[in-house]
């Protein structure tokens, strides 16, 4: 269980981690070229705004992981502790249920241009579309996923409270 | 359904739903009552939101600055401007707010780049008897300098949302940016002098030269980054992509501060940050979609006009609206979500959307220093061992000059637009 966890958090951060590495030599590649070797890559603009899609959503499901999304925090810390605990508790089941909404219009989408056999509309990258988009299920399954653990947690009371820092990343905090 | 929006989305935020998931609830809800449109829709937005070479310039600015973070470039920085300002009675104060404004020149700018800097300065401010809550105050100030300075990730959203040039917007930032840096420089000056806190030295020619050796790789960055997108040779984000790249290599090879230990946390985090911020602009163009349909942002163009209101008057309440919103929202919630409603009313006054632009920097600016949840205020709180009202007491007088700055920017087109072709 415990590796299971680690395993999953290595996941969320490292391979939003490598996609943005991915992103960045693919660009500096396509600048390289145009600048001084003289070759432009017809694929490189399309696929690199895919991997943005990636690195977005695999980026959003490690900040689900240490609670670093935006928010109001403004009544939480107005309220009473068991009050704020309950609300917290609300919270986290509203997120769960809009992520696990998506998880299955995510699937809708990938099985309809599965269906449709839809590639790539702006260059000749020899990829099915669906490969890109499979990341709006698995993004949001990710986030699912640590939002029902943190639901658990919660109601066990092991979470810390809002204002409390998070768990650490697997790579370590950002200083 | 526009109210069923508004008052959803207000009751979310609120209840301290995280600002991307609610937007999310909210667009669920609606497309599940109003039957608008399809789930399969809503998902493929969620793909086709972020589907913009444009946005691909935030993960790498938010790069350069962990980079730039990580390694420690603040430090070298500092310590050049410190030594130029030397002579200035109060010079290491001044030098700070300069120093922030440079910074700021670098990267993205972000909580992350002001925290940085605030590290280096705020304890070197608090030896030399400068009161903690001033130089706490000052550096948060200071850190919101880069918002404005290009390169900067608001206006990167606000060019992908609105459709206008970032290599525009970035040359919009840069006259407001030096006027409020000025301006800060001159009331941190004036402090200083007022309450008779003496920090002065000379001009040490041989500090200056060998503080400048260390700090030049570092100065080149926005050189590199500026130079390269007026000089016609990359778009900005192929300009992010270097400044990452050329903060990787200074950091490995002059300062040797970045090595292959802390690579995969830097990438890590970056992805991370991203995420953030691009799981909020996905869901709030979805929600602007939904919002359109509902007919809101020309239902506000109707008011205006029956409104009659001139110009100035127009964005004289615009200005409010967001100094009140900008009490408890974020700058990207404010830039994602609010701004795009404003659009069409801006667009049919004959305002131009550059100076709008430059008009929301300078808001997102004074929301993030002022309380309740001025987020500057509480990184700095946070690196430095000052309480939070101890923090937004030092900001106060710095949030009084922003305020008068918007005044003068917003009255003023003349500072954003005066580089633009």
């Amino acid at each position: 269980m415990k590796a299971a966890k680690q395993l999953l958090g290595w996941f969320e951060y490292g391979l939003g981690g490598l996609i943005l590495l991915a992103g960045l030599v693919i660009v500096s590649l396509e600048i390289l070229g145009r600048g001084f070797l003289g070759f432009s890559l017809l694929w490189s603009e399309e696929l690199s705004r895919y991997l943005l899609i990636w690195i977005a959503y695999m980026g959003a499901a490690a900040a689900t992981r240490d609670g670093s999304h935006i928010r109001v925090e403004f009544l939480l810390h107005l309220l009473p502790r068991r009050w704020a605990h309950r609300l917290e508790l609300f919270d986290t089941a509203l997120c769960l249920l809009f992520t696990l909404a998506l998880v299955y219009a995510g699937y809708l989408l990938v099985e309809d241009s599965r269906f449709l056999g839809l590639r790539p509309t702006d260059s000749n990258l020899p990829v099915p579309i669906w490969v890109f988009q499979s990341i709006v299920p698995l993004g949001f399954a990710l986030m699912s996923l640590r939002l029902a653990i943190k639901l658990v947690q919660q109601a066990s009371g092991q979470e810390p409270g809002p204002g409390q820092p998070g768990p650490a990343s697997p790579f370590g905090r950002e200083s | 359904m526009a109210l069923f929006l508004v008052c959803s989305l207000f009751l979310l935020l609120v209840l301290g739903v995280p600002v991307a998931f609610a937007l999310g609830l909210v667009g669920l809800a609606t497309v599940i009552i109003f039957d608008v449109t399809s789930l399969t829709q809503m998902a493929q937005s969620q793909f086709a939101n972020l589907d913009s070479f444009v946005l691909l310039a935030i993960p790498f600015f938010i790069l350069a600055g962990n980079v730039m973070v990580e390694g420690r470039m603040a430090t070298p920085l500092v310590d050049f401007v410190r030594a130029l300002t030397r002579p200035i009675t109060g010079g290491t104060a001044v030098g700070a707010a300069i120093a922030s404004a440079l910074f700021g020149a670098m990267t993205g700018s972000s909580a992350a780049s002001a925290a940085a800097l605030g590290r280096v300065t705020i304890p070197q401010l608090n030896r030399l008897g400068y009161p903690p809550s001033f130089s706490a105050g000052l550096m948060a100030a200071g850190g919101t300098l880069g918002i404005m300075i290009p390169p900067s990730i608001v206006f990167i959203i606000y060019g992908a949302m609105a459709q206008q040039s970032v290599s525009k917007l970035f040359l919009a930032g840069l006259l407001p940016g030096i006027f409020i840096t000025a301006l800060i420089a001159i009331l941190t000056y004036v402090l200083v002098r007022l309450n008779g806190w003496a920090d002065a030295g000379r001009l040490q020619p041989r500090e200056v030269a060998e503080t400048l050796r260390r700090a030049a790789p570092a100065l080149l960055m926005p050189a590199i980054v500026l130079g390269g997108i007026y000089g016609g040779l990359f778009t900005p984000t192929e300009a992010a992509a270097v400044a990452a790249l050329y903060g990787l290599f200074i950091g490995a090879v002059v300062y040797r501060t970045v090595t292959f230990k802390n690579l995969p946390r830097i990438f890590a985090n970056s992805a991370k940050m991203t995420g953030v911020i691009l799981f909020i602009i996905a869901e709030a163009l979805f929600i602007g979609l939904l919002a359109t349909l509902a007919g809101i942002p020309s239902a506000i163009v109707t008011a205006v006009e029956a409104a009659n209101l001139s110009h100035w008057e127009f964005l004289l309440v615009v200005n409010l609206v967001l100094l009140v919103l900008g009490c408890f929202l974020d700058g990207v919630t404010i830039l994602t979500v609010v701004a795009p409603l404003l659009l069409p009313s801006i667009v049919n006054l004959g305002i131009d959307p550059i100076h709008f632009g430059v008009l929301l920097a300078l808001n997102i600016e004074i929301a993030s220093i002022t309380p309740p949840i001025g987020i500057n205020l509480f990184v700095i709180s946070g690196i430095s061992d000052t309480s939070i009202e101890q923090v937004i007491k030092g900001a106060l007088p710095y949030v009084l000059l922003l305020l008068a700055a918007l005044v003068v920017v917003t009255y003023v087109p003349w500072f954003s637009l005066a580089l633009l072709p």
